[in-house]
């Protein structure tokens, strides 16, 4: 399996592989300049935000 | 709006429908219009950092959501970096409990942190992610550079020329004695060009003067700073009024034949035309040209410019005016 053609779903598992978030990140950079549709991806990449920053956002949650 | 709906499931757990149905549309979509306002031309928010903490603090004090509003915030805010391709560093200081990022974005939704620092706390988190050129990009043909073709002496009135049915307003200084256009055509974002440029100056050129305006042409990169290809077109300053033309259906010289869609090319932002150094007006015919439209009540006499270029172009002083005349000298 290519980079490019792993899913977000194991994206989203994958924290710790910042090419491949860059990867995902410049696809859906790339995808909204081309008007694609992007859910999909964003949605991976928030689960991957969401994990990174789970401290501030459990602090701020308070 | 439906990024706004991610960010916020994401940041409480829960699902779409669910937070659709919590949603305050109105002050969503207000906070999410937000890093987008201005008037007319003029944005408000120049870098995208500075959009970028607009809409982190719109949506934090909006309160579209009746609880995760700061959350949703710093959510919508990576997902807005992440669709124009910055990654979110988060910083050092959140480990290991957030307190950094928590602490700003709470501040940001009392509005307590002015929204210069929110910018610069924005910036440090992001990074640049180098993107693919556009499908298009690669396949597009280069950008056709024409000679820039005399049309002629035109005098104004009511500080306009006329050049066909294209007007060039505010104008002071001088009658040009040479109009010059330029064309250029081809693509650039995958978008079709088509582009004439007038400059007009003091003195007509001579030939030698020409064929060097030409040449020097040739080697200015042209087209928006976000395909990497920067030229004059994409920085006019503000205070400066067209000496170039975005036409959408004039045909000054009748050769351009061009749709109102086939442009894309024109002046960016106030921080765009800031980066440019007053010298930097003094180097091509086109800019030179630029010069008559500046109006600040400062006169430079003749061989006051390093370069000495601008007074020869410009030759009578009595009605050169600018603040730093030519903007070489200073």
């Amino acid at each position: 399996m290519t980079e490019s053609a792993v899913q977000p779903e194991t994206l989203a598992d994958d924290v710790d592989h910042p090419v491949t978030r860059d990867v995902l990140i410049a696809r859906i950079a790339a995808d909204r300049r081309a008007g694609k549709d992007t859910s999909k991806d964003l949605k991976a990449l928030l689960k991957i935000a969401g994990q990174e920053n789970r401290a501030a956002l459990d602090r701020l949650a308070k | 709006m439906e990024d706004f709906y991610d960010a916020a499931a994401e940041a409480l757990g829960a699902d779409l429908a669910t937070v659709r149905s919590i949603t305050n549309e109105t002050l969503a979509g207000s906070a999410i219009a937000a890093p987008s306002a201005g008037f007319g031309d003029f944005e408000q928010s120049l870098d995208f950092a500075a959009k970028a903490a607009v809409l982190l603090q719109a949506v934090a004090s909006n309160h579209a959501l009746p609880d995760g509003n700061k959350r949703s915030a710093l959510l919508c805010a990576i997902a807005f970096a992440t669709v124009n391709g910055y990654r979110w560093v988060p910083p050092s200081a959140d480990e290991p409990d957030g307190t950094e990022t928590a602490e700003v974005v709470e501040a940001a939704s009392t509005r307590s942190i002015p929204l210069g620092a929110l910018s610069a706390w924005v910036e440090f988190r992001l990074d640049e992610v180098p993107l693919p050129p556009p499908e298009r990009l690669s396949e597009r043909p280069p950008l056709v550079i024409y000679p820039a073709e005399y049309v002629g002496g035109i005098t104004y009135a009511d500080h306009t020329i006329e050049v066909g049915d294209l007007k060039i307003h505010d104008v002071h200084g001088y009658n040009p004695a040479g109009v010059y256009v330029r064309r250029i055509s081809g693509k650039t974002d995958g978008i079709s060009v088509a582009e004439i440029i007038i400059t007009a100056v003091g003195d007509r050129y001579s030939q030698e003067e020409l064929d060097a305006e030409n040449a020097e042409a040739q080697h200015i990169r042209w087209g928006s700073r976000s395909t990497g290809v920067v030229g004059w077109l994409a920085r006019q300053p503000t205070g400066v009024t067209a000496t170039h033309s975005q036409m959408k259906s004039s045909r000054p010289t009748g050769r351009n034949p061009k749709r109102a869609d086939d442009y894309v090319l024109g002046p960016r932002s106030l921080q765009e035309a800031s980066d440019l150094g007053s010298h930097e007006w003094c180097r091509s015919g086109r800019q030179r040209g630029t010069r008559m439209t500046r109006t600040s009540d400062v006169e430079m006499p003749i061989g006051s410019c390093e370069r000495n270029a601008c007074a020869r172009r410009f030759g009578d002083t009595r009605n050169h005016k600018g603040s730093t005349g030519c903007g070489c000298a200073r």
